[in-house]
């Protein structure tokens, strides 16, 4: 079996199951929305579409700056990334939907070897809403039953601004500055059903941040068809501001990561990545001194070129990721493993790349919850 | 390119492009965040931490006296119960028709009222609160010039058989919404001629009780006069006549309010000693002052707010229907040193949000009313503009003899006395990273 048969037919394999599982779906929920939320990861469709493996070599991927000089061609991009998520526990089923735009940005090359680029990316996303019931004792009235109303909404924004040089055909170099900003409207109230003698009290707090760091990445042409990647961001520091009061400082955490790519197939990029993020960093940004631990994300991936549209190549992607989450539940781990695959299709001629990645996420660590999720993307690439 | 090249090409690219539009169409742009259902597995959001306190919180309560000022009630109270209750409406019909027919056989114009048929003094009742046995209505002249002619003390004795104007008698058994007195045509061409007023005195008796309540002018059903002023039933019309006082002259809003009114003759008792007294004739309120601690007014989110009031039970008439005393939030600021008028300062009930608490004259123990929407004022004023007070008052001010009496905060046995258990939380960081 060649490799690109081998290629096709686990990706059939991946299709059939995808759409079984779909079929089967039962759950979504909140493991992986805890402290200060999931972390989207800052991935393009295109990388998502490959599970992560190839977002140290793309440059709408928030993650290595020196991506930006791979391809010097100016462009304007954008995704939207809403995630289909169940959570199944005794208590019954939540099916809860998420709709994020988790990437918008610019690709602005100055010549052939000087890139600069700008981005927002989502880094953390904490929306989510719960509400559980409650029954206390007020006076004389031993058992009154009241809701209690948890919603959370916003999250923290990466802005990058970043340069990209080639220094050789097969030395590219990056740098870039992080601003973290956002804000999240945490709403907490108390419902009760009985208005005339009980007050609903709601108290909303508006949480925003400040913070910034820097990043750097190096790639290079080990071979002529083997790249390497390399990047880190080292994380600055962090202010979490409730209601305009500085609240806690803390730090951006820092990240090391790296990847090693394939292009020895015609038309084909087989990735893998590996990260890691040191979330505990970020621990002292709790208001709560909620405990966050340090993440592993590994990722294998392959883009390849399908049948020809109009002249250009239908691109085709699959790709598996594990990973940890960096909030643990009641000191449980989470860990996630997702699996999926995209396409990239392109359109007037190549000028306008509308890319789709589909992943089917499962969360795991919490004994008693089944979490699983489909992380649709559906991205948006405009090269004038 | 060929047709069926060009087929193919769109056909392939539809079925791209169309699972992708599915896609789109399907995930849409609606969030659904409820995941209520993982908890509390995966919920780790600390809950309100809710306290329940009773307070001694009552600084100071009096018993003042309610309404508006006299005349502005809504009904009118025409009772006559034996020893316990005795009030009369007074109506002033102060200007009268300046043209009539000169006399029954001359029906020129005549430029002041010198023919009169056919008068009537109408009064509309609310026929639903109306006690009314075997009775009798009578209408007395009370024009005076003698005293202070809105006071019981100086008009109670003008109802006097010499001044009996007309009477009405009103059988047992019927459900009335109206009754018209008959009243002597000179009666009015006499005042007219003299250049008086027509000030006419209501009074009901019974052999047992009966007590009614009269719409007011100001509830636009009130009591008027209907007459001929012209002998002719075809061309001529009845006229209506509408109360109006003419004093006093200084003050047209007090003069308005005196177009008719009730005077307690004799109305329920006082209150005794330690105990505040809401409702009864003349109406009273209770007025609170309250000493919360600035942490839970400021610092806190009351959930709910109980003022404990123990009942003492009342002899005032209809000892066991229900009345309803409802709390007011007073807004009489600091300079507003006097109760009684601090306690006519009140925020509208709709506005705030505060139930009234049904009760009834002869019931007696702890009475619970809640006045946590106050709360939320009081977070956001402090006590320098806005002071922390209630006043209670019976929903049937001045029109209903029933009382409610309470122990104040200086009844002898502390136990009885006044308290404010309020429910509250903290204002606190909850949810947060």
């Amino acid at each position: 079996m060649t490799r690109t048969t081998f290629f096709f037919r686990s990706l059939a394999t991946a299709a059939v199951a995808l759409v079984a599982a779909g079929s089967t779906a039962v759950a979504q929920g909140t493991e992986s929305a805890q402290s200060f939320g999931y972390p989207v990861g800052e991935l393009s469709t295109r990388a998502l579409g490959t599970a992560g493996a190839l977002g140290e070599v793309d440059a709408r991927s928030a993650i290595n700056p020196s991506a930006l000089s791979l391809q010097p061609q100016g462009a304007v991009f954008a995704q939207y990334d809403p995630e289909l998520r169940t959570v199944v526990t005794s208590a019954g089923t939540a099916h809860t939907t998420t709709a994020r735009f988790p990437n918008v940005g610019a690709v602005l090359p100055v010549n052939r070897r000087l890139v600069f680029g700008v981005s927002a990316s989502t880094f953390l996303d904490r929306t989510w809403e719960t509400t559980t019931s409650r029954t206390q004792t007020f006076g004389a009235d031993t058992a009154v039953s009241f809701d209690e109303r948890r919603r959370s909404d916003g999250g923290i924004e990466d802005l990058r601004l970043a340069a990209a040089y080639s220094l050789s055909p097969s030395v590219r170099i990056g740098i870039a500055g992080h601003g973290y900003t956002g804000s999240t409207r945490v709403t907490a109230s108390e419902l009760f059903a009985d208005t005339l003698q009980y007050r609903n009290i709601t108290q909303v707090s508006n949480v925003s941040y400040g913070g910034n760091a820097v990043s750097a990445g190096v790639e290079v042409d080990l071979l002529p068809k083997l790249n390497i990647a390399l990047s880190g961001r080292k994380g600055g520091h962090a202010t979490m501001y409730v209601n305009d009061t500085a609240a806690v400082h803390g730090n951006i955490p820092d990240r090391y990561s790296g990847s090693i790519t394939f292009e020895g197939i015609p038309g084909t990029i087989i990735g893998a990545r590996f990260s890691r993020e040191l979330w505990s960093q970020m621990q002292s940004l709790s208001i709560n001194n909620a405990p966050a631990v340090d993440a592993t994300d590994v990722s294998a991936g392959i883009e390849s070129a399908g049948p020809r549209l109009g002249g250009f190549p239908l691109l085709i992607r699959a790709g598996i990721r594990r990973r940890d989450l960096p909030f643990p539940v009641n000191g449980a781990d989470v860990r996630e493993t997702s699996w999926g695959g995209g396409i990239g299709l392109p359109i007037a001629y190549d000028r306008v790349t509308f890319d789709l990645a589909v992943l089917r996420s499962t969360r795991t660590g919490v004994a008693g919850v089944d979490e699983h999720a489909y992380n649709f993307s559906l991205g948006l690439r405009v090269r004038p | 390119m060929n047709l069926t090249d060009w087929m193919r090409r769109a056909a392939r690219r539809a079925a791209l492009v169309l699972p992708l539009a599915g896609v789109v169409a399907a995930v849409g742009c609606n969030e659904k965040l409820d995941g209520s259902l993982g908890c509390p597995l995966t919920c780790v959001d600390q809950g309100a931490q809710i306290q329940t306190v009773d307070l001694d919180a009552v600084s100071s309560a009096t018993t003042v006296l309610g309404g508006l000022g006299i005349g502005t009630a809504p009904l009118m109270l025409l009772a006559n119960r034996g020893d316990t209750l005795d009030t009369r409406v007074i109506i002033r019909f102060d200007t009268l028709p300046g043209i009539s027919a000169v006399s029954a056989t001359d029906t020129s114009t005549a430029t002041s009222l010198q023919y009169a048929d056919s008068v009537y003094l109408k009064l509309r009742l609310d026929s639903l609160a109306s006690k009314l046995g075997a009775s009798t209505v009578s209408v007395y002249d009370v024009d005076t010039n003698a005293g202070d002619d809105t006071t019981a003390a100086t008009l109670a004795p003008l109802f006097t058989p010499s001044r009996l104007v007309g009477s009405l008698a009103v059988p047992a058994g019927k459900l009335v919404d109206s009754v018209s007195i008959r009243l002597p045509n000179s009666f009015l061409t006499s005042k007219a001629a003299a250049k008086a007023h027509v000030r006419l005195g209501v009074q009901i008796t019974a052999a047992t009780s009966a007590s009614a309540r009269v719409f007011a002018t100001s509830t636009g059903f009130g009591p008027s006069i209907t007459l001929r002023n012209y002998p002719d039933t075809t061309t001529h019309k009845p006229i209506t006549l509408l109360p109006y006082s003419a004093t006093p002259t200084t003050n047209t809003s007090i003069a308005n309010s005196l177009k008719d009114f009730t005077i307690v003759v004799k109305g329920t008792p006082p209150a005794g000693t330690g105990v505040l007294a809401v409702g009864g004739l003349p109406g009273t309120r209770a007025y609170f002052r309250f000493n919360v601690p600035a942490r839970i007014v400021d610092s806190s989110l009351v959930i709910r707010a109980t003022l404990l009031l123990t009942q003492v039970p009342s002899s005032s008439p209809d000892p066991t229907d229900t009345m309803r005393v409802q709390p007011y939030l007073v807004l009489a600021g600091p300079p507003v040193t006097d109760p009684a008028k601090a306690a006519q300062i009140v925020a509208d009930t709709g506005v705030v949000g505060l139930k009234a608490l049904r009760t009834t004259p002869a019931s007696s123990g702890v009475q619970e009313v809640e006045i946590a929407p106050v709360f939320r004022y009081w977070a956001v004023q402090g006590d320098t503009l806005l002071p922390r007070a209630v006043t209670l008052r019976s929903s049937q001010e001045d029109f209903s003899p029933q009382q409610a009496l309470f122990y104040g905060p200086n009844a002898a046995d502390p136990t009885v006395r006044p308290k404010l258990r309020i429910s509250y939380t903290l204002r606190s960081r909850i949810g947060l990273p």
